[in-house]
């Protein structure tokens, strides 16, 4: 195996398994007109072409594989050089769809597959008692963890094949425009409910998603990267303080706006009881089968049981309804005192250009802004055509 | 000799009281309906409507209309006495008298099987949008008048209890003068499509501004009035269609601003302020709206009040919906009264084209959309390969 010379005349071809969604989509966005990749976004459904966009672009195509099989799956992979895995399904089906996808890489002939697991393989395991370049043990108490972590040992037993150069990577929280680790702090701002243990001194296993893509993409085209599992974070060492309070003072809101308690325990609820739910996965199998409308009624109860009722956004008011609420999985997040070591993977890349915090800073609250979780309430404030630069005013600013 | 529909008596789809009529024992049949298009919208939400109409004596399905043989196939074992056929033309000739035929097909075959069906002596009530262009719905208006038939629109948030109340509310002046809102509505796409066809501008005529937009501004319609576009920027490059969408309304009853979203989950709801007051209503959600008066801190939820007949009796029971397929039910319900009783259905055809005026208007003069959470080299890409303004490609890139 060799590196890609980009000076060839061939461009790398990349298939991004998964292509249709948060990551997979930014991948595509990276690379689709780059003259030095064809890309193909392997989908498993059409409605994953929305968050592309891009269905036309010139150096990229869509294909989508509907029926879980590695001869389906091989079809679209074949005269792939690299295949990138960020392909999110049931829990319950992680082990057997990094199955199909690790037969069809070698049916194909792919070279190199980069795996996508999840720093959540190791639950509440302390770092310092963590082997990062040795498959996950599936004793993690989420489903989620614990599928990653099988995930993993049919990697490793393909590893020991050889027949295919894998690199699995597991980012930690995925932050950014858009992901879900961000909304999540852009809505509890607005809503008045920010709050953190232990003063918020938890470190945060952030990996900003630009920063995850171009590491992804740097392993793709490298084949002598050295196969094996690596974690991967961003370089800095943010704590939950710090991020909670960059992203309320980029959105306007004061710094009183999260609230710091000394506590620790989560909050048993409702929402409690559905993690409990969800963390059972041939409970979950079960309800899945039941009845269309069936299930319907169940899914309803559970979102009446879990969510509040919407309530406007607080603005830049104080707020008086932070309290500290926190499921489980938040609170192992949030109590985290050190994370997974992560070097190693910058240490066999050598000089990468990352984006600083404070940049990805920048640009989230740009994104959180847009989607109404400013401290301006839901004003827009001004959005700009490109082209001239002139703005669409906004009569309210 | 009763004329069962009556096109003077066009109005919006706010709950209206009916007179005191003597029925002929004709209006107590059950309204024999024909569907056309039996693909996601008719698996996902008419057919259940459909089976429990029927099962109450006020429909019989008659004829069902569906290129696909699997989803006809799986359309006709719902309805095993229903005639199956391919097409519209060979259906109206192999069943006789017609009622009421149920458009749910692609949009740009809505006017087409419309008019089929107007020649045909059939009601028409037609998904939304009622169709692919503004010429094309203003045919299909005119033919529903010249042949005195009802024609109604798919429009379940017309039956959305907050949103009659917040119409209430602006109405009345409750919130006072100069009123200026903010709309947002975005989530990642869902909906089980079963091909590529929503995602090329040739093919669907849009994205997330035809998709979402034709519900947002026909509620902003509802609730402000008529008025026009100002403005527009979109991210759509080439021949694929936008994920997002920005919008400047000015409406009879106040001005503002309209964002959508196929990619990214945004804080979803309706913001308007006046003199007096503001409104917040979520999206969502079918009987949450929150008010606040000028100079008070907190504030209020309004009680829903809002009802809608449950039947085609005169004087029948009227409750409020509690879910979103319940207002297919609820829409469905009013149209047999537009068969039946003469009465408006939930949204007329002359109402329904003005969200679709707006939407050509807007794709008319639409601008590239500068996103300030991306890098300036994505910004400029999508400035180049803007799908009206940008560079233009060749077909088959």
């Amino acid at each position: 195996m060799s590196e890609h010379r980009f000076e060839d005349a061939e461009p790398l071809r990349i298939a991004v398994i998964g292509g249709g969604g948060f990551v997979g989509a930014r991948i595509m966005a990276a690379i689709r007109n780059d003259p030095r990749y064809h890309a193909v976004a392997v989908l498993r459904s059409y409605r994953g072409i929305a968050r592309l966009g891009r269905v036309s672009e010139r150096r990229s195509h869509v294909s989508i594989v509907a029926e879980s099989s590695a001869t389906a799956l091989a079809e679209q992979l074949r005269g792939c050089d690299s295949a990138i895995n960020v392909s999110s399904g049931s829990s319950t089906d992680i082990r057997s769809d990094t199955r199909i996808i690790l037969d069809a890489c070698r049916i194909a002939g792919v070279k190199r597959l980069l795996h996508t697991s999840s720093a959540a393989v190791f639950g509440r395991r302390a770092a310092s008692t963590i082997e990062e370049n040795r498959p996950a043990s599936p004793d993690s108490w989420m489903l989620y963890g614990r599928g990653k972590a099988e995930g993993e040992q049919e990697i490793a037993d393909e590893m020991a094949k050889e027949v295919i150069s894998i690199v699995v990577l597991r980012p930690g929280l995925i932050w950014g425009p858009g992901a879900v680790w961000s909304k999540l702090v852009g809505e509890q701002l607005a809503n008045g409910r920010a709050a953190l243990p232990i003063g918020g001194r938890g470190i945060a296993n952030l990996v900003y998603v630009e920063n995850l893509v171009r590491v992804m993409l740097r392993v793709a085209e490298n084949q002598t990267f050295k196969p094996g599992f690596y974690n991967i974070s961003d370089p800095e060492v943010i704590s939950w303080e710090r991020y909670y309070t960059a992203l309320a003072v980029a959105l306007g809101y004061p710094i009183s706006a999260v609230a710091l308690y000394e506590q620790t325990g989560f909050h048993i609820s409702n929402g409690a009881l559905l993690e409990w739910v969800q963390q059972r996965g041939g409970l979950l199998k079960l309800i899945r089968a039941l009845p269309t409308p069936l299930l319907g009624r169940i899914k309803t109860m559970a979102r009446w049981m879990t969510q509040d009722v919407p309530r406007p956004p607080i603005g830049s008011e104080a707020s008086v309804r932070n309290q500290l609420r926190l499921s489980r999985q938040i609170r192992d997040l949030q109590l985290a005192e050190r994370r997974p070591p992560c070097d190693r993977v910058y240490r066999e890349l050598g000089a990468i250009q990352l984006t600083t915090f404070d940049e990805a800073i920048r640009r989230t609250a740009a994104w959180l802004r847009f989607a109404g979780f400013g401290a301006a309430g839901p004003r827009v404030g001004a959005v700009c055509p490109a082209r001239t630069g002139q703005c669409v005013a906004n009569p309210n600013e | 000799m009763w004329a069962p529909y009556a096109p003077q008596e066009l109005g919006n789809a706010w709950p209206t009281q009916t007179s005191d009529v003597d029925l002929p024992s004709s209006m107590t049949k059950p309204v024999r309906t024909v569907v056309i298009g039996c693909g996601a919208v008719f698996e996902n939400a008419h057919r259940d409507v459909l089976f429990s109409l029927q099962k109450r004596g006020l429909l019989v399905v008659i004829g069902l209309v569906e290129p696909n043989v699997e989803r006809l196939r799986r359309a006709g074992g719902a309805f095993p006495a229903a005639c199956c056929c391919a097409k519209a033309t060979d259906l109206y000739s192999q069943i006789s008298d017609v009622e009421l035929t149920l458009i749910a097909s692609p949009p740009p075959l809505h006017m087409e099987q419309a008019l089929t069906a107007f020649e045909f002596g059939s009601h028409v009530f037609s998904e939304k949008p009622i169709a692919d262009s503004v010429s094309s719905a203003e045919a299909m208006i005119g033919a529903a008048n010249e042949a005195r038939l009802a024609l109604g629109v798919g429009m379940p948030r017309r039956f959305y209890p907050c949103y009659a109340a917040a119409r209430s509310i602006m109405t009345k002046g409750e919130i006072g003068s100069g009123v200026r809102f903010v709309y947002r509505e975005g989530g990642v796409y869902r909906w089980p499509v079963a091909t590529i066809a929503p995602f090329f501008r040739k093919t669907s005529g849009g994205g997330v501004l035809l998709d979402k937009g034709i519900h947002a501004l026909d509620v902003l319609y509802s609730i402000f009035g008529g008025g026009s576009v100002e403005g527009c920027v979109d991210d759509g490059v080439e021949h694929g269609v936008e994920s997002n969408a920005f919008l400047k309304l000015r409406l009879a009853r106040a001005t503002g601003d309209v964002l959508l979203s196929w990619d990214s989950d945004l804080n979803s709801g309706l913001w308007a302020v006046g003199s007096s007051g503001e409104l917040w209503m979520p999206i969502g959600p079918l009987n949450v709206l929150w008010m606040r008066r000028a100079h008070c801190k907190d504030w209020e939820r309004i009680p829903m009040t809002s009802t809608w007949p449950t039947g085609v009796e005169i004087n029948c029971e009227e409750k409020a919906p509690t879910s979103y397929l319940e207002c297919f039910t609820y829409q469905l319900i009013q149209m047999l009264r537009a068969v039946r009783l003469g009465e408006a259905p939930g949204l007329c055809g002359s109402d329904a084209v003005v969200a679709l005026q707006w939407i050509s208007k807007a794709y008319s003069q639409s601008m590239p959309m500068t996103k300030p959470w991306l890098s300036d080299d994505e910004n400029q890409l999508c400035l180049l390969s803007h799908w009206r303004t940008g560079a233009p490609c060749a077909e088959n890139e």
